[in-house]
């Protein structure tokens, strides 16, 4: 089977999404482009954020599929549900190529995810990072960055317990929710980096810590033994039956 | 002129330019920060005013370029090293001296130098030459090359950030205006801008206003295209500072040089640069973006594309909207091999086999290869 992944994170998920399919055992290898595609390849782009994915980057992928037929099974969609709800955005995929295109045209399968929030929602999944209660008594070793950094998150939402894709943001933070879901992620890999817990920082650009195994086994692990995260489990099952 | 090729080797640092081919219309140098496309910029560059400047600095470079001057094909070759031969009596010597060149014409000697030895094709023996000059500044008088020299005179490197905060001094203002009025005094042909090409914007939009018509009509259209509030640009003096500006009539209002936007000014000053500078010059622009908003970017890259035909740009960005408006078979695509500046025609690199846009094709790209 070929595959062609389009997603519209543009920096950090596609970094990281080449480790995760290491680690699901996703046993295709990546090409640069369609052209090279020849049997168990997967191609992979994203806009980068200069390049609007829906609808520039979505149609001139779908046309570049149809000029080179019998290359590609499945055209997989990543996109991030931001301040919508899940469904209202991959209806809005559907809709835009439907409108677009006949059936017939497309003799391939497409397959829209959306995370729900951002991918530092899914993030956010990985248990252990959350301060422990001891952590957050003033007597703790690491009092002083619990207050900096990560206070106001720890008064808001617990994402050890709760489900990362249910938080909202405070009340009195004005950006959307999907920035909020960032900030949240990037403090507390903040946190954990200053505690000397574990070399954790992680920025779009360099999101080297959610490559590495043992965190995505941790997503795994929360994925397989709570009802969390349903938007990462519905792209792990995909994934999961494609290999 | 139309440069060809060039070679470049820093001999000092090891920083070398692996050959590279330009367009004879435009040729766009994409690459990351860092990979070497100013520095190929900066090789013609110098190597042009080694032969059209007074007093240039020598530095130890080795350089080799092809460069088609009317119907000739000429490939000029130097190598400047360290003076071994310095004579502490002597004040002026330079650090470097020029110890090779070579120059050939549709693949026929014309000279060498090897040292103090002089070859040149059709003399049997020749003075030392000045070690601290190329042959073709010394002998750009010389028949066998004239029409090389006066082409390579016509380098415009555009840099623009010195030439549109100042204005003109008023006394090199008023050497130049009467210089002006002398030529079209003399000249029986006044439709020819091309003698005052080389001058600063500012005098040229003053000459053109003056006498000629036409031609600033067309400018001044050109600019209200852009930005139709302006109604009409004049050079005037500031006595205070004893320097010629340029002054706009907005909305019949007057507005000086200072307080116009610097884009707006970078703008005007591309304009009319575009539309004076001599037949068949070639253009460096380092960064075309650079204090540019995205209504003239779009403008001038336009503009760059249909207005002249028969200059040679040589121009780098960054800027998405200019990688996507100049089509990828005008690219060389820059990148670094340690210490050597590699390039790739856009097929060579691997792009271009889908539907998307040029600069999506571009990104990807590098995002696989791991570069950014």
């Amino acid at each position: 089977m070929n595959y062609y992944f389009l997603l519209e994170d543009s920096q950090s998920f596609i970094k990281i999404l080449p480790k995760w399919f290491e680690y699901i055992e996703f046993n295709c290898t990546r090409v640069p482009d369609i052209s090279q595609i020849e049997k168990n390849n997967y191609v992979l782009q994203s806009g980068h954020g200069v390049t609007q994915l829906i609808t520039r980057a979505l149609f001139d992928t779908i046309d570049t599929i149809i000029s080179n037929p019998g290359k590609i099974d499945h055209l997989v969609i990543v996109l991030d549900a931001e301040s919508e709800s899940m469904e209202s955005r991959k209806q809005q995929v559907i809709d835009k190529i439907n409108d677009k295109y006949n059936q017939e045209e497309l003799d391939f399968e497409i397959n829209i995810f959306v995370c729900n929030r951002c991918i530092e929602t899914w993030l956010l999944g990985r248990k252990n990072l959350y301060p422990s209660y001891e952590e957050t008594i003033d007597t703790a070793e690491y009092y002083k960055y619990f207050e900096t950094h990560f206070r106001n998150h720890y008064n808001h939402y617990n994402i050890e317990l709760n489900d990362p894709e249910k938080m909202l943001q405070p009340t009195d933070y004005t950006s959307p929710v999907a920035r909020y879901h960032f900030k949240y992620f990037h403090d507390l890999c903040q946190y954990n980096n200053l505690c000397k817990k574990e070399k954790l920082k992680y920025t779009k650009s360099k999101p080297q810590i959610a490559m590495d195994k043992q965190f995505f086994k941790g997503l795994i692990n929360r994925i397989d033994n709570t009802e969390h995260l349903l938007s990462f489990r519905e792209f792990i099952t995909f994934l999961r039956n494609a290999t | 002129m139309k440069i060809k090729w060039i070679e470049f080797e820093n001999l000092e640092s090891g920083l070398k330019i692996e050959r590279i081919n330009f367009f004879n219309d435009i040729t766009l140098l994409v690459g990351l920060s860092g990979a070497g496309k100013t520095q190929i910029l900066k090789a013609i560059s110098y190597s042009l005013s080694l032969v059209v400047s007074n007093r240039v600095v020598l530095y130890p470079y080795c350089v080799k370029m092809g460069i088609q001057a009317g119907k000739n094909d000429y490939e000029w070759s130097y190598k400047i090293e360290p003076n071994k031969n310095m004579d502490i009596l002597i004040d002026e010597e330079s650090d470097y001296i020029i110890s090779y060149e070579e120059l050939k014409k549709n693949d026929q000697f014309v000279f060498r130098r090897e040292k103090n030895n002089v070859k040149f094709s059709g003399y049997n023996k020749l003075p030392n030459p000045k070690k601290d000059e190329s042959l073709l500044k010394q002998y750009s008088e010389s028949n066998e090359f004239s029409d090389l020299i006066e082409e390579m005179k016509k380098m415009r490197s555009i840099e623009m950030d010195i030439e549109v905060h100042g204005g003109i001094k008023s006394d090199y203002f008023n050497i130049i205006n009467s210089r002006a009025l002398n030529l079209l005094g003399n000249s029986a042909d006044k439709t020819d801008f091309n003698k005052f090409s080389y001058l600063p914007v500012i005098s040229k939009i003053y000459i053109a206003k003056k006498f000629f018509k036409e031609l600033y009509t067309e400018i001044l259209d050109s600019i209200k295209e852009l930005f139709d509030e302006i109604e009409d640009i004049d050079i005037v003096e500031d006595t205070k500072r004893e320097l010629y500006i340029l002054s706009m009539k907005v909305y019949g209002k007057t507005m000086l040089q200072d307080d116009i936007s610097s884009g707006m000014l970078k703008t005007i000053y591309y304009i009319v640069e575009l539309y004076t500078m001599a037949k068949n010059s070639l253009v460096l622009i380092d960064e075309f973006e650079n204090g540019l908003g995205v209504n003239c970017i779009d403008m001038l890259s336009e503009l760059l594309l249909s207005e002249r035909d028969d200059l040679q740009f040589i121009i780098t960005s960054h800027h998405p909207k200019i990688i996507n408006s100049i089509g990828m078979d005008k690219w060389k695509i820059i990148d670094r091999k340690t210490s050597t500046v590699i390039n790739s025609d856009y097929n060579k690199y691997g792009i271009g086999n889908s539907q998307h846009d040029a600069y999506f094709n571009l990104i990807n790209r590098w995002e696989f290869e791991g570069k950014i």
